[in-house]
């Protein structure tokens, strides 16, 4: 059971911190880019 | 970089729009096959000759497909680009080889839990594990390069080429257990016969869940490529 649980354990953190830390640099570059987009508009 | 005009031309090709709509609708189907799947799992039933290890069978050949999935897109994005050189398709292949490395990774890891547990032995120069293990490799060579190149049309048309001379591995991966006969000690590829009753359904949504984990991290490496490749305009922009 051991082995199943570290099969499928392994899978969802390693897929889910994948997913979040691509997620999380989407938003921070998404931001820039609407900051940058303001600046533009304002400058 | 040619192909893409202006920084604002980044990520307005159909593929990225619609890889930008799709990660939300994407995200809520996979949360709702995940549920579906976790309780395929739990309540699938127990192999009479390997026992409750046999589950793992409803994830590894998953992560299999998801990794040929994704270096099939590199090798055909990678083609695209060398016929069009429109950038979005060396977008397209970077993201394929990163999503398909990752799955070919978990692939790497389930596959030698389970052969602990059933051949007691992490590893074996087996020709599928051997064959699996170079494919990893060509791949993440690819990945390497990528990180370590300059970004142009040069290092593009490179990896491009690079790409698609993998793709014949996955072949030879998929077919080298028929190629070796009876001196594999790797189960030969699934088909129907390979189930016992009450076994398919949870393999079926195995398959489907990593499928569309999959397209969800495809669709978002390719978004946060778009933005990554503005940003690095933006910056360009800024310093001259």
């Amino acid at each position: 059971m051991n082995y199943v649980i570290a099969a499928y354990g392994i899978t969802v953190a390693v897929l889910a911190g994948y997913a979040w830390n691509l997620a999380r640099e989407r938003r921070a570059l998404s931001r820039s880019e609407d900051a940058a987009r303001d600046d533009e508009r304002g400058g | 970089m040619s192909g893409d005009g202006t920084s604002s031309e980044v990520g307005t090709s159909g593929i990225e729009r619609l890889a930008a709509r799709a990660i939300a609708p994407l995200g809520w189907l996979l949360a709702v096959l995940c549920a579906v799947y976790a309780w395929a799992v739990w309540n699938a039933p127990i192999d009479s000759v390997q026992g409750v290890i046999q589950k793992i069978l409803y994830v590894h050949p998953p992560q299999a497909y998801g990794a040929y999935l994704g270096f099939v897109i590199t090798g055909a994005a990678g083609l695209a680009y060398l016929r069009t050189e429109r950038d979005h398709w060396d977008r397209l292949a970077i993201s394929g080889a990163e999503v398909g490395v990752l799955f070919c990774t978990l692939m790497m890891i389930t596959g030698p839990i389970w052969g602990k547990g059933t051949w007691g032995r992490w590893w074996s120069w087996d020709p599928r594990l051997t064959v699996t293990l170079l494919l990893w490799f060509v791949y993440l060579a690819y990945m390497a390069f990528r990180s370590f190149s300059a970004p142009g049309a040069r290092t593009a048309r490179l990896a491009a080429v690079y790409g698609a001379l993998g793709v014949p591995l996955i072949v030879l991966n998929y077919y080298v257990i028929e190629l070796f006969g009876s001196r594999s000690m790797h189960p030969e590829n699934v088909d129907r016969s390979s189930f016992g009753e009450g076994m398919g359904f949870p393999f079926f949504i195995g398959n489907l869940t990593l499928f569309f984990a999959f397209v969800w991290l495809l669709a978002l490496r390719l978004d946060l490529e778009g933005l990554r490749t503005r940003a690095s305009w933006r910056d360009a922009g800024e310093r001259s």
